[in-house]
This record gives C-alpha cells, sequence and structure tokens, in this order.
C-alpha cells in the first residue's frame, strides 16, 4: 500500500485537501483541478439527509421505553418537580453544612471559655458527650484531661485575679476516678500514674498561690483540696509502685507550704517503697505557718523514725539535707525546734495558719 | 440539557435518566443517520439501523467509560458495524423483498428528489470501496471532520488515514470522473 501511495504523496494530499475542504465548515474555499479533490470536493457539496421528525420521535419514543426498561428502579419525573427537588435538596444542604459550620465554630471557641462565660455551658456539654462515648481503655486519659484543662481554667480565672474552687474540685474528682480505673485495670497506667500525680502538684501550687486572693470560706475549700492532692500523689505513687514501669518511680510526696484541713492527713515519704512502709492512713502532719501576704516555699518532711523520736511535733529538714536541700529559708529565730526552720512559734501540730491579708 | 458536556450526559444516562439519554439521542442523530444513508439506499432500512444504533448506546452505557476519545466516535462504530451486519444479512438472504422506502405513508428521510439522485449515485460510487474506505470519505468531506478525529474515531493512526484515504479517493474520483461514461457500478454490476 505504501508503495504505491507513498507516504509523502498522501501526506501533500491531505493539505490540498484541508485546504480545498477546511475541517468544521462547510465553505469550500479553494479550486482544486485534481480529479482526487475534485472527487472529496463532490462529497463535500452532497446532499445531507436529516432524519424526519415523525422518524425522530419514533426513535426516541423506543430509546425511552428501552431505558425504562434497563431501569426500572429510575422514577423520570417531570421536569419541573425534579427542578423544585433539586433546589430543596441544595437549600438543605447548603443549610446543613452552615449548621454544621456553626456548630464546629461554637465548640472550638467554647473550648477556651471559663466558667462564667456563656459558652462554657457548650465546653462542659461536649465533655461530657466524650465520657459518654468513651471505651473503658480510654477513659483514664480521657479524665485526666478534663483534670488537666479544670487545673488550667482555675490558672486562668486565677490570673484574672479570682479564685473558684469548684473547678478544683472537679479536677481532683476527675484524678480520683483515674486512679480508680488504673487500679481496676484500665488505661496506660505507667504514663497515667504519673501524669496524675503531675497535676496534684500543680493544684497544690495553683492553691499555693491563691492564698492571698482567697477569701476565708474559699480559703477552706482551697485546704481541703491542698489535703485531698496530696492523698492523691501518694495513692499515684503506690500505683505507680504496682503498676508502673520498674525503675521509673515517682518522686516522693512533698507536703504542701500551706496547711491542709478536714483531710486524711498525709504521711510525707522518702520514695514509693516506704508507702508501702508505711499505713495507708497518713499519721503524721506538719506544717510551715505561710507569713501573712507572702505564702512561704518552704517544704517539710517527717521520716518515720523521726515521728517516733518527735512525739509528732513538727520538724523541718535543715537546709542543704534531704531531697529538696536549700528549702529551709525561714530566719533564725522564726520558731520551730532547729534554728533557722522556724514555724513561725506556732503550735505544734497547729494546721491553721494566720490567714494572710487578701485583698478582696 | 443543549449545553450539557457529553460526560455529564452520559453519567446521568448512566443512571437511567431517559432525558439525558434523549438529550444524547438529538445531539447525535443527525450525524449517525447521514453516516448510514450515505452507505444504505432505503430509507426505511436508514431508521431502522439508526434506532438500533441508539439502543445499543442505551444498553452499553452502563459499561462505557468515559475516555479522552470523544462519545461519538463510540456510536460512529457502532453504526459502521450495524451497517456491515445489514450488509451481511444481505448477502446471506438476497432474496428478501426490500421496502419502498415509506413508513406509514411517509419517507424517514427528509431530502429533496434533486438531493436523492445525487446521492444515490454518490453512494452507488462509495459502495464500491472498502468499509473503512468509505467510513473515512464520509467522516472527513461529509461530516467534515478533520484527519485527526477521523483517525480518532478509526483508532488508527493519522499516517494511516492519509494512505486509506489517497487510494479511497483515487478510486472515487475514477468511479466519479474518469469512468463517468461507464458507470458499471450504477448497473449494479460488482467490481
Amino acid at each position: 500500500m505504501n508503495e504505491e501511495f507513498p507516504t509523502s504523496e498522501s501526506q501533500e494530499l491531505m493539505e490540498r485537501l484541508n485546504r480545498a475542504i477546511p475541517p468544521h465548515t462547510t465553505a469550500l474555499p479553494e479550486h482544486d483541478s485534481d480529479p482526487q479533490v475534485m472527487a472529496a470536493r463532490r462529497l463535500a457539496r452532497g446532499p445531507r439527509p436529516l432524519l424526519s421528525e415523525t422518524a425522530s420521535s419514533r426513535i426516541e419514543a423506543q430509546l425511552r421505553a428501552r431505558t425504562r426498561e434497563l431501569y426500572p428502579q429510575h422514577h423520570t419525573h417531570p421536569t419541573r418537580v425534579r427542578k423544585i427537588r433539586h433546589w430543596v435538596w441544595r437549600y438543605a444542604l447548603a443549610a446543613c453544612l452552615i449548621i454544621a459550620i456553626l456548630m464546629f465554630g461554637t465548640v472550638q471557641v467554647s473550648a477556651s471559655s471559663l466558667p462564667g462565660d456563656r459558652l462554657y455551658s457548650v465546653k462542659r456539654a461536649v465533655e461530657n458527650g466524650r465520657l459518654a462515648i468513651v471505651s473503658n481503655a480510654g477513659e483514664p486519659e480521657l479524665r485526666t484531661d478534663l483534670a488537666q484543662r479544670r487545673i488550667d481554667e482555675f490558672r486562668l480565672l486565677l490570673a484574672r485575679n479570682r479564685v473558684y474552687p469548684p473547678v478544683l474540685q472537679e479536677a481532683s474528682d476527675q484524678l480520683n476516678l483515674t486512679l480508680d480505673l488504673l487500679a481496676a485495670g484500665y488505661g496506660d497506667a505507667a504514663v497515667l500514674y504519673r501524669r496524675v500525680f503531675t497535676l496534684a502538684q500543680q493544684q497544690i501550687n495553683l492553691i499555693e498561690e491563691s492564698a492571698i486572693l482567697a477569701s476565708p470560706s474559699e480559703w477552706q475549700q482551697l485546704q481541703q483540696l491542698a489535703g485531698r492532692s496530696v492523698v492523691i500523689q501518694t495513692e499515684a505513687v503506690s500505683g505507680q509502685a504496682v503498676y508502673g514501669i520498674p525503675g521509673q518511680a515517682l518522686p516522693p510526696v512533698v507536703q504542701p507550704t500551706i496547711p491542709v484541713s478536714d483531710t486524711p492527713l498525709p504521711v510525707m515519704v522518702e520514695s514509693p517503697a516506704e508507702v508501702f512502709a508505711l499505713s495507708a492512713t497518713p499519721t503524721v502532719f506538719s506544717s510551715a505557718t505561710p507569713i501573712p501576704g507572702q505564702p512561704t516555699a518552704v517544704k517539710t518532711k517527717v521520716k518515720p523514725q523521726d515521728q517516733a523520736k518527735d512525739d509528732g511535733a513538727p520538724s523541718r529538714t535543715p537546709p542543704g539535707h534531704g531531697p529538696t536541700p536549700g528549702l529551709g529559708n525561714n530566719p533564725p529565730g522564726q520558731g520551730g525546734q532547729n534554728p533557722g526552720q522556724g514555724n513561725n512559734n506556732n503550735p505544734p501540730g497547729q494546721d491553721k495558719p494566720d490567714k494572710p491579708d487578701k485583698p478582696k | 440539557m443543549l449545553d450539557t458536556p457529553d460526560h455529564l450526559l452520559i453519567s446521568r444516562a448512566q443512571q437511567g435518566d431517559a432525558d439525558a439519554v434523549a438529550s444524547l439521542y438529538h445531539r447525535y442523530v443527525q450525524a449517525v443517520t447521514r453516516y448510514i444513508a450515505y452507505r444504505v439506499s432505503d430509507d426505511i432500512v436508514v431508521e431502522d439501523l439508526t434506532a438500533e444504533v441508539f439502543l445499543r448506546m442505551v444498553e452499553g452505557l452502563p459499561h462505557y467509560h468515559v475516555t479522552g476519545a470523544p462519545f461519538e466516535a463510540w456510536l460512529y462504530r457502532i453504526a459502521a458495524a450495524r451497517v456491515a451486519d445489514y450488509y451481511r444479512e444481505r448477502y446471506r438472504y438476497p432474496d428478501e423483498a426490500l421496502s419502498d422506502g415509506l413508513r406509514d405513508g411517509h419517507s424517514s428521510l427528509e431530502l429533496g428528489v434533486q438531493q436523492r439522485e445525487e446521492l444515490e449515485e454518490l453512494r452507488a460510487a462509495l459502495s464500491q470501496l472498502s468499509h473503512e474506505q468509505q467510513t473515512i470519505l464520509i467522516l472527513r468531506f461529509v461530516e467534515r471532520k478533520s484527519h485527526e478525529e477521523v483517525a480518532l474515531i478509526l483508532n488508527k493512526s493519522v499516517d494511516a488515514i492519509a494512505t486509506a484515504q489517497h487510494r479511497a479517493l483515487k478510486r472515487l474520483a475514477e468511479l466519479l470522473g474518469t469512468e463517468k461514461s461507464r458507470r458499471h457500478y450504477l448497473r449494479g454490476k460488482s467490481r
């Protein structure tokens, strides 16, 4: 074939045909005397038969009938009904989208709300929803997250000179529930005991910071919460020793610098091992009286053997001794049996310090 | 519907939308009819084959995949196959009576007498060519497709189309011009 009609000749003819009979138009601009081009032009000028309207309608009816046979589930509606349905769907979809966006935005904004804000109830509702659907295995982690949130809320309120103990109360509740769940075998004990311990410590720190601002009634609640935090820390240390990773024991529980009340008194321990050596019920309490208007950061520890010696009297570790050396920062002569480690002349066992002046 | 792209109509037709099927039909029915009319002389047969092409389209749509090729390429391939089948059947049963070209007393094609004569002459000349050559010439010069489009429809290279076109036109020129005096093909002689 290619010998009879070389490619170059065919290409040349194709180009001449493109000039004489350009595609996509009915125009025939150039005359060409080449018999092949003339034959092509005759075809191009030829009649263009049309299917009659009647025949076209007949075929269309056949096609529609065949379509209905093949797709019986497809209900054909009159055009107007279909258009209305189309617009209804579009508006419904748009409305759903807007509602979803608004809800998502509200939830996002509510996440940073604080007690007293309008969206705080939304935040709590979302949290309750999460608690309702969370699995047993995930619940301890979620509850520690919620405790963290409450603590953060307390911190932010404190930055605005507001003391709101109920959020810390709830944080303590969540931490207690977390400990119960961990003891029941749910959640990642190796991680969560440590986190519970840290959160309880954050609570104690915040309570100490809020001493200046709290009213007498709030201060009483905060003291109770400080005591609960110490108990929570003690339980976390015990739990970590039993269920945690060996060799990654939590640090010893440090007594808060403020007195605590109406709670089981915590035992100060040196290490998690000592938690088991001691009774579950704390028996020793020590306190350092804060200087009015200036809470101190004094840490107090009592060892079991010291307890026997001192017969329950509060004692302090001299500066430079013990696991937190250098914390005995009271000036000499401020009470206590050891010089430089006074308890501000409070009688032994006093658990309620002079309330510092609190700005209202 | 008029401006709706093919792929959207195809998608809707594949879900059983009869209106979309009708739109595709109206978009391509005249081109398919012209192609068949240049290859088959009986108007009734032209209408029947056209109907068959679109019925095959409806039945084949569930399996049709939109690719780079134009939708009409698929329709032309169905039409070419239907015409080939028709001639095969006619060869097998030559004694079947031909219709008078009228259905319900009306012709299926809208065509004047003079145009009908010219069409008959061109069709008779084209019928002396191979099926593929006929398709190339009809698509290129009656439908005014470009060589590239013809190549796409026939799934061949442009060079192959150019060569086949060269051969077909040479033969058509002989049939229509240089051998005009003899016109043996009009008397029903085979090549």
